[in-house]
């Protein structure tokens, strides 16, 4: 059985958040990345498979440079192939010109299970998966929790987390697409020697967009971010409680609570 | 030049309206009169009339498009039966609620038609003929202004919570019911059922005091702190989903857009960053303290008192304090 992982990594914002000199974006210059939350549980959910009936697994990712150390980390977890779709100015594609990208990659090969991450950290548009499985013509069932069965080749039934607790099962026929929720599983921990290791001897198999699309260059977005902003925090009612240590401002808020008999 | 079309698509499940649609009919009148444009509805499904008649109260054109094949949602049959409606009504928008159905749906249609998507708005202008979301980046840390592909339509989820609900008695509202042709022989996707909430275990949202765990505890061995605080205040524990998925907690004590919604006297969030999925679950808790280091995390959006600090610095203390007056 075939299986395709999409991985996306994010810029890591700690601390202070700079924007782009013309505030069109976030400046991701100097931030550190890891591989989106999602995408990691979808990788494990692959890896299972593997082990479960041997599948093979491809990772695939449409990064620069920095996605290198992404498709390493999908190497040292135990994927058969790591494909990067490279692209230095990524981050200013859309979902629908990454969807057209692995829409392209994927036409190639012949897979039987494509697994994405529900949504990115950064941008959570959710789209990706969407847009893939319907240009690729395949069915698809988004916020998987479970994969209750597999007919390798034939069909899969899943379970699908919605909202107020509800939840539905869904079979589809192969090949599918995927987008899975997180705390399907317990993604494994992938020590720094297995890493060191994958950096040294790992191959990442590396393809350009041009040599995906018929020429013309990447596709076109279908939405661009004109600007960014970072947005006030607070509100009319929020109070920021006084003291010098910890130790005052608990006091304070206890001596608040019980003064507006909340406690 | 006549005037282009809104199309509002609603969301039910379990033969229940769900209240996102009453809010996507507001969004959709207000971005009607706002654009200058014409408004309709849409509901699928199977057998709904008495939901039709319920959404008609509050429009004044809804379609119902009916078929056995959509009594279930499943964004294939939903695509296929929208498609002919679509087609018809020739739309220069078409909105919904940014919920699992409504992000999946809403990407399918913008994959199958080709057109833009713009997920999850907190607001819409339109600017130039061009159309503008305003969508939040980062668990709404950075906002950002997205501009859709020059388009004969474009596809717009709305962020749950975010547009009040209208309820508004329209005159003259006309159902218009088609029956779809769709056979289960068109599609690679069955729905087997559509599984309720699980029953039994702890409720939360029977308590009055709550102490929100975050991914700011840093580990399951320090959730013990949190429940001494929960124990003297005579609260529950319930938690962020990065919390639960970690396995920290038990899913019935989640709380946020897949898990609970609680509306208790007093929620105390410790160490959690305010994503918006979370908030969703507790802003209408009566007072909110968020105790963070991170002065700009949006927890303190919908905060009544903030505590800058560690919750480890923070909570002992509190604890002290609590049995003192005890």
């Amino acid at each position: 059985m075939e299986v395709i992982v999409a991985i996306r990594q994010t810029p890591l914002l700690d601390g202070e958040i700079v924007l782009t000199a013309d505030e069109k974006s976030v400046e991701i210059e100097g931030l550190k990345y890891h591989i989106n939350e999602w995408d990691l549980y979808a990788l494990e959910e692959a890896l299972r498979l593997k082990t479960e009936i041997g599948a093979r697994i491809t990772a695939v990712s449409v990064g620069g440079k920095a996605t290198e150390e992404a498709m390493y980390y999908c190497i040292a977890a135990g994927v058969d192939e790591a494909v990067l779709i490279e692209e230095e100015s990524s981050y200013q594609l859309d979902s629908s010109s990454i969807a057209t990208l692995l829409e392209k990659f994927t036409s190639m090969r012949v897979f039987d299970l494509f697994l994405t991450g529900v949504q990115s950290e950064d941008t959570g548009c959710g789209e990706v998966g969407a847009i893939l499985a319907t240009k690729l013509c395949v069915p698809q069932a988004a916020v998987v929790m479970k994969i209750k069965s597999l007919n390798p080749e034939e069909s899969i039934v899943v379970q699908r987390e919605l909202e107020d607790g509800f939840s539905d099962v869904q079979r589809l026929s192969l090949p599918a697409l995927l987008t899975i929720q997180t705390g399907i599983n317990q993604p494994r921990y992938v020590s720094t020697m297995h890493l060191r290791k994958a950096r040294n001897k790992g191959s990442i198999m590396r393809i350009s967009p041009l040599d995906l699309s018929t020429g013309t260059g990447l596709p076109a977005p279908k939405k661009t971010m004109k600007r960014a902003f970072l947005p006030e925090v607070g509100s009319v009612k929020l109070e920021f409680i006084d003291g010098v240590t910890a130790a005052d401002k608990a006091k304070n808020i206890v001596d608040r609570l019980y003064g507006m008999e909340v406690l | 030049m006549t005037k282009g079309l809104i199309l509002a698509i609603i969301e039910h499940r379990n033969n229940e309206m769900r209240d996102v649609s009453w809010e996507v009919i507001a969004a959709a009148k207000d971005f009607s009169s706002k654009f200058d444009l014409n408004m309709a509805v849409v509901l699928c499904g199977c057998d709904c009339s008495d939901l039709a008649s319920q959404a008609a109260k509050c429009c004044s054109s809804l379609y119902c498009l009916e078929s056995e094949q959509l009594k279930y949602y499943s964004c294939d049959r939903y695509g296929a039966a929208l498609q002919g409606l679509i087609d018809k009504l020739q739309p220069t928008v078409i909105v919904l609620p940014h919920t699992t159905q409504g992000m999946e749906l809403g990407a399918s249609l913008g994959g199958r038609l080709d057109v833009p998507f713009l997920p999850d708005c907190l607001d819409l202008f339109c600017k130039n003929g061009l159309w503008i979301g305003v969508r939040e980046l980062f668990g709404g840390k950075v906002r950002g202004e997205f501009q859709a592909a020059l388009s004969h339509l474009v596809i717009v989820s709305i962020r749950p919570g975010r547009f009040d609900v209208v309820a508004e008695e329209s005159v003259g509202n006309e159902i218009v019911s088609e029956k779809i042709l769709l056979d289960s022989t068109d599609f690679l996707t069955e729905v087997l059922e559509l599984i309720p909430p699980a029953t039994g275990g702890i409720d939360i949202t029977k308590f009055d005091i709550i102490i929100g765990v975050g991914r700011g505890v840093g580990d399951k061995e320090n959730i013990g702190l949190l429940e001494s605080l929960s124990k003297i205040m005579g609260g529950t524990l319930a938690a962020t989903r990065p919390v639960i998925d970690m396995g920290w907690l038990p899913r019935e004590r989640q709380v946020g857009q897949s898990g609970k919604t609680v509306k208790p006297k007093l929620y105390i969030a410790c160490g959690i960053s305010g994503a918006s999925q979370h908030i969703m679950g507790m802003k209408g808790s009566m007072k909110i303290v968020a105790i963070n280091t991170d002065p700009k995390a949006p927890i303190f959006n919908v905060a009544d008192f903030g505590v800058i600090g560690d919750i480890f610095d923070v909570i002992p203390p509190m604890i002290e304090a609590i049995k003192v007056r005890q």
